[in-house]
């Protein structure tokens, strides 16, 4: 319907206000060294290896796509970059190269260029791409085989599973401080919570993420399984322990904030977030994978369209 | 930044990070080390994450202790785990709390390492066994090796006489009708894994989760 309201703007020129999509990529790759450089440290140079072959085969599919699409060059606003990164935050440190460059390919490719670029994309890409992977080759994400060679001076268990296969007593001896600290075993820049928290706090005050998302990710996430605590104590983790493990900062701060998959009105930012953190502990508690925090953003974002119908603000009201 | 300026410094972020991701992928050796720091042993039952590193170097253990069943043809093959970490029949989950698959027996009296049936079955290495079968072969038996009838007839008849509910000779029905079979089975694995909330439903499509052995 045609719509009646008029807007007053003032004549050109408009004066930019500074902020790109370049800065924001940028912003956001500074935020997530925070967590990915003690995961490098924590697991050497095959960390590294991971990290940069990652971020350099996203942004030689994105070039390559550009190149076969006739379009214009997009690498330089970041996004393939950033892609890459939170792509590799997720991976084991021995993933092979094969797989990380796969991935890269689905992600970008498969993920955002093929629905046309940045802000097209419908689920976030380098969720989807792991999500591909990890039904493709599970095996690889097995973090408990994946990282035997490795020595570490905590329980090298990937805490997920031990909750998953023998009850919440299992993971006592994970103390919630050292698993703040990064002291379990997961993805290169998932791990280390204090990391992840601090990054995403800095994204929320430079208006890069909205805390509406993060905040209701967590909550929902602590609301969901202090419930199955409380109803079953012996079978199921307390809240805490599902706030610090796999991927739920990482899923919080980085992957489900992702800009055009996620609502932009308030109560459906709400709505998406505590919708996400359900999922997850649903998926962890009663579902069949280890982890649901990729499959429950998925599923976010997929209702994402929906969920932002739900009382928009109107444009200009009560100005 | 402009944006031709933010092209080159994309440009030089992807050089940079291939040429140090090749340098890495290359430099990282790929052989285990040796001794190995950890292990998987992957099983029809669930992977076992076999320490290695805390067995030799907080428990003080010699390669001996373990690695002593020394022979030619199996000089990789360790002693059994049951040797140290004693099991008895009641603590094999996969057969419930009334299961009566004697775990200790197996680990201990026959003297077969974990490495005997939890490891990766590969139908080309000859067929080692894994499934309970691949030793008690159906309708072969000897004084050693029971066949697998004989073997299951051990496993369910011994958990009835101590109940006092045993089935005569003759009445095969009160237990092999398929439905009572089935029943007595089901109830035997899933009461026990429903207690500790860790079961397949009984809805559940995927039998294999139980049926593999």
């Amino acid at each position: 319907m045609h719509s009646t309201l008029k807007l007053t703007v003032s004549h050109a020129p408009f004066w930019h206000n500074g902020s790109s999509i370049s800065t924001k990529s940028r912003n956001i790759l500074l935020a997530s060294l925070v967590a990915v450089i003690p995961g490098c440290y924590q697991y050497g140079m095959a960390a590294v290896g991971v990290v940069t072959l990652s971020i350099a085969s996203a942004i030689l599919w994105e070039l390559l796509i550009n190149f076969i699409s006739r379009r214009p060059i997009s690498v330089g606003d970041g996004n393939a970059a950033l892609i890459g990164m939170m792509f590799a935050m997720m991976l084991p440190a021995t993933m092979p190269w094969w797989a990380v460059i796969t991935g890269t390919f689905f992600a970008v490719v498969i993920g955002k260029e093929i629905f046309g670029g940045i802000g097209a994309n419908p689920f976030n890409p380098a969720v989807l791409a792991m999500t591909i992977l990890m039904l493709s080759w599970a095996d690889l994400f097995d973090f408990n085989a994946a990282l035997l060679n490795y020595q570490f001076d905590f329980k090298a268990v990937y805490p997920l599973v031990l909750s998953k296969t023998f009850g919440a007593s299992a993971v006592d001896p994970f103390a919630l401080m050292d698993l703040l600290f990064g002291k379990q075993i997961g993805g290169i820049g998932s791990t280390f919570g204090i990391g992840l928290i601090a990054g995403g706090v800095y994204l929320i005050l430079r208006g890069f993420v909205r805390w509406e998302i993060s905040f209701s990710f967590l909550v929902g996430i602590f609301v969901s399984a202090l419930c199955f605590n409380i109803l079953n104590p012996e079978a199921y983790a307390g809240p805490g322990f599902h706030l610090l493990t796999g991927y739920t900062l990482i899923g919080a701060f980085f992957l489900a904030t992702e800009d055009s998959s996620s609502p932009v009105n308030f109560i459906p930012m709400l709505i998406y977030g505590l919708l996400g953190g359900a999922l997850t502990v649903l998926i962890r508690n009663i579902g069949t994978h280890i982890d649901g925090v990729l499959y429950a953003i998925l599923i976010i974002n997929l209702v994402n369209p929906i969920v932002d119908k739900i009382r928009p603000k109107a444009l200009g009201k009560g100005v | 930044m402009s944006s031709k300026n933010e092209l080159k410094f994309v440009y030089a972020l992807a050089i940079v990070c291939l040429v140090v991701g090749v340098f890495c992928y290359s430099s990282v050796p790929a052989k285990s080390p040796e001794p190995p720091v950890r292990l998987m042993f992957k099983t029809v039952g669930g992977n076992v994450l076999f320490d290695h590193q805390t067995h030799s170097d907080a428990y003080g253990k010699k390669c001996i202790d373990c690695h002593h069943a020394h022979d030619d043809s199996r000089s990789d093959v360790p002693g059994s785990c049951g040797s140290c970490h004693q099991s008895d029949s009641e603590s094999i989950p996969v057969f419930g709390d009334n299961g009566t698959f004697d775990h200790g027996m197996h680990s201990m009296d026959m003297g077969l390492s974990c490495n005997d049936c939890h490891h990766d079955y590969d139908e080309e290495d000859g067929g080692e066994p894994q499934l309970c079968s691949d030793c008690h072969e159906p309708g072969v038996e000897d004084d050693f090796m029971p066949g697998r009838t004989q073997a299951f007839h051990k496993q369910c008849i011994a958990c009835h006489e101590d109940s006092g509910v045993v089935p005569g000779k003759d009445d095969c029905a009160s237990c092999h009708s398929p439905r009572k079979r089935t029943e007595a089975f089901h109830d035997q694995c899933i009461g026990c894994h429903e207690d500790f909330g860790v079961r397949p439903g009984r809805t559940d499509a995927d039998c294999k989760k139980c049926h593999g052995f």
